[in-house]
């Protein structure tokens, strides 16, 4: 079975056509620039059996950029899809599970769209736009809530009125999760360890978003990200946890106009707002440390806050796990960026975390165990693919033989 | 020497006399704002004529809340005073423009007395730039003097110090890696690394951090704006709903204390008592993340002496993930009371 699986961010649209079981990438790229024109061409990076293309097209809409990727891959037979996997930030509170797309499944995601403001409603069309153009082909939604589903109610619980709670939905649900338990799987394998036994703390560590979760028997117990993604770490463009004392007193500044302080939480601070030079730490870690960094206080003040966040973050998760058999580092500043990697893990030997600066700055290639021989909790740095994740996913989905009222009820 | 602590709140106004370092008296003045600080602060000055504390050797300490970057420590109430209190009036108006208006009854009712204030914020003056630091741009966090502060630094100082001393003790050096947990209405944890302040639980205002009796503790900044605009509280209900309207009593149903929530056995408060006793494992973890491990745990506040129930729960966790030291287990309890802390208070 061949899955092309879509990941819509807001201007841009990446996809992988990948043969099921087997779990091999027969194609992929990315429609950048998707949406209203900008000083570049919209255009499509295309790649089949390592073989790259540019395909400049007007794509003023992820429906658009669908359609042409669509017809790239229908030059050859042996790309055409049998199914769309979609990946979708936010499950809202009744999506437990990932699904097949029916028309109950759009309702609702349509109806929790605006939950996450940023990620769903560019995802949300995207599907709409799939179902209307290929009604023939089966679809499926992959949650990055769905694996924080297990996050207890003591974890995902604000101290606040019940009777708000419930009106509004108010609660932890946590992100990234498809990611995170895809390295966590990978890292039970690395460990001879039965994922269901896994205990760790996985640092998806993005370029743009980032959250850590904690894990105890194969199940997400926490997620540093909240009701919405905006919680947590200090991300790209995000301020990640702020005294919300702070987000009232900008709202009473920006004359109560809320989606102004959400523009400016969401994508003026972070990284970008701290260093006013680049939203990417890699350009801020690289200015400030020129070889291994010895000391967190030698470096700006952003690359700072940012790894202190991290950190901080990692003594808690540590904490609630209990006995880790790992750390895990991922995504393209976990995979890439070994400043990074040994800022948020050296000097944390009190919970069993040796860091072998060696290994970390030599580990080109991943997955790479980055701890020392008598590192008690073991440091790996695995590449992500959440493609590949809800490729089996929506393969899962789509082999059962489970209804969908028996799947969700599961 | 005689001392007078005042501590003015929003409604009532504690004081406590000491006499040659031992409490005496101690009160509180109710509708302390609505009949003037100088009415109050009269009242107090005939309690403790009767009891024969006010003498020539009678000095004053008032309490404040937040002193900002302008007291990095207790201050003389003088001219001086004045000058930078109004300078971080802006910051924090209710509690600072009421704290000069105590302060200026002070000199007034006690004239000749050598008053002094003392500041929970001064602790965490110089707390780690990386840790005040909140990742929005350094215009809009100098606009908005915005920081993180610790707000209760006069006990968490006062109790590292009595740990680091014990510490000393067993023959160490180095200074302490110290776990300081303050049971107060609103908890806070910190970590401090000798006198240091290293990480602290409360933010630009006491409303970030641990849950408290009334308050909310942290939440989704998103979920502060939600409130705001779709539960259609506006940014003033919103704000008074997560100082005043949530927090342990919102998850028990009903206003309660502290200790009360730590030490009910009814299914309401223990729901809330896991709520706050998660949030303290994620803050201790944080801290010794901090710290690099955990060296003395200590408790104080009025609500210490609950510190067993959350030892009990909190420090297990520590020990088995490896970040609490070998006699760390041996938590202390530091027992005075915020009168007695602020009467040792120099400036």
């Amino acid at each position: 079975m061949r899955i092309i699986v879509f990941n819509c961010g807001s201007s841009s649209l990446k996809y992988r056509l990948i043969e099921m079981p087997g779990e091999k990438e027969l194609a992929g790229g990315e429609a950048e620039r998707v949406g209203p024109k900008t000083a570049e061409p919209a255009r499509i990076q295309h790649q089949v059996a390592g073989k790259k293309e540019t395909i400049v097209v007007e794509m003023p809409d992820h429906a658009t950029a669908f359609t042409q990727v669509m017809k790239l891959l229908e030059r050859d037979p042996e790309l055409v899809p049998d199914a769309i996997g979609h990946r979708m930030a936010h499950g809202g509170p009744n999506f437990k599970q990932h699904v097949i797309l029916d028309d109950a499944v759009m309702a609702e995601l349509e109806r929790i769209q605006e939950l996450a403001p940023i990620h769903n409603p560019p995802a949300v069309r995207l599907v709409a736009a799939c179902r209307r153009l290929y009604p023939a082909l089966p679809e499926t939604v992959v949650f990055d809530t769905v694996f924080h589903a297990t996050i207890p109610e003591v974890a995902r619980t604000y101290a606040l009125p019940p009777a708000l709670v419930a009106k509004h939905g108010f609660r932890k649900y946590g992100f990234h999760g498809t990611s995170h338990q895809y390295v966590a799987q990978e890292a039970a394998k690395l460990l001879g360890v039965p994922f269901e036994k896994l205990n760790a703390v996985s640092c998806h560590l993005g370029s743009g978003g980032a959250s850590l979760c904690a894990i105890v028997n194969g199940q997400s117990i926490d997620n540093t990200m909240g009701y919405s993604p905006l919680q947590g770490l200090v991300m790209s463009t995000r301020s990640g946890d702020l005294d919300p004392a702070v987000a009232l007193t900008l709202l009473v500044r920006a004359a109560g106009n809320g989606a102004a302080v959400e523009g400016l939480l969401n994508r003026k601070c972070g990284v970008l707002g701290l260093s006013g030079i680049s939203a990417d730490i890699r350009d801020v870690v690289a200015r400030a440390a020129d070889g291994p960094v010895a000391d967190i206080d030698q470096l700006s003040v952003a690359a700072q806050v940012y790894l202190w966040r991290i950190r901080k973050y990692l003594g808690a998760y540590l904490t609630l796990v209990g006995r880790a058999h790992c750390v895990i580092l991922t995504d393209t500043i976990g995979e890439r960026v070994p400043h990074v990697r040994w800022a948020v893990t050296a000097g944390l030997q009190c919970f069993g975390l040796e860091i072998d600066s060696e290994k970390n700055d030599a580990a080109k290639t991943l997955p790479a165990d980055l701890s020392t021989a008598s590192s008690r909790v073991r440091i790996l740095a695995i590449a992500t693919n959440e493609e590949v994740a809800i490729a089996r996913f929506s393969y899962g989905l789509l082999v059962s033989t489970d209804t969908q009222a028996e799947r969700i009820a599961q | 020497m005689n001392t007078l602590v005042l501590i003015p709140g929003h409604k009532s106004l504690r004081y406590a006399g000491f006499l040659a370092g031992r409490e005496t008296c101690t009160g509180t003045i109710r509708g302390f704002r609505w009949q003037g600080s100088r009415s109050a602060l009269g009242e107090v000055r005939a309690i403790v004529q009767a009891v024969g504390l006010l003498d020539e050797d009678t000095s004053v300490v008032v309490h404040g809340l937040f002193g900002g970057e302008e007291f990095p420590g207790p201050a003389s109430v003088s001219d001086d005073a004045f000058v930078r209190l109004d300078r971080i009036a802006r910051q924090s108006p209710l509690h600072v423009v009421g704290l000069i208006e105590t302060a200026h009854a002070v000199q007034e009712v006690f004239p000749g007395a050598p008053a002094r204030l003392a500041f929970e914020t001064s602790f965490f003056v110089d707390l780690p730039l990386r840790e005040r630091t909140y990742a929005v741009s350094p215009d809009l966090a100098h606009k908005l003097g915005l920081r993180r502060w610790g707000y209760h630094g006069l006990f968490h100082e006062a109790a590292a110090l009595e740990a680091g001393r014990g510490w000393r003790k067993r023959g160490h050096d180095q200074p302490a890696r110290i776990l300081s947990i303050c049971l107060e209405a609103q908890p806070e944890i910190a970590a401090v690394l000798g006198r240091r302040p290293i990480t602290v639980t409360s933010g630009a205002t006491p409303l970030e951090g641990l849950p408290g009796e009334t308050n909310s503790g942290e939440v989704d900044p998103a979920v502060a704006l939600a409130l705001a605009g779709e539960a259609g509280l506006g940014p003033e209900g919103a704000n008074a709903l997560l100082v005043s309207g949530s927090g342990l009593s919102a998850l028990v149903g009903h206003r309660v204390r502290l200790d009360h929530v730590l030490t009910s056995k009814r299914s309401d408060c223990v729901r809330a008592r896991d709520v706050l006793l998660y949030r303290m494992v994620m803050a201790s973890g944080t801290a010794a993340a901090a710290l690099g491990g955990v060296d003395a745990v200590v408790f104080s506040g009025r609500y210490a002496s609950c510190a067993a129930v959350v030892a009990q729960h909190l420090l297990p966790k520590l020990e088995c993930a490896g970040a609490l030291g070998p006699h760390a287990a041996e938590w202390t309890v530091f027992p005075q009371p915020l009168e007695a802390v602020l009467a040792d208070t120099t400036a």
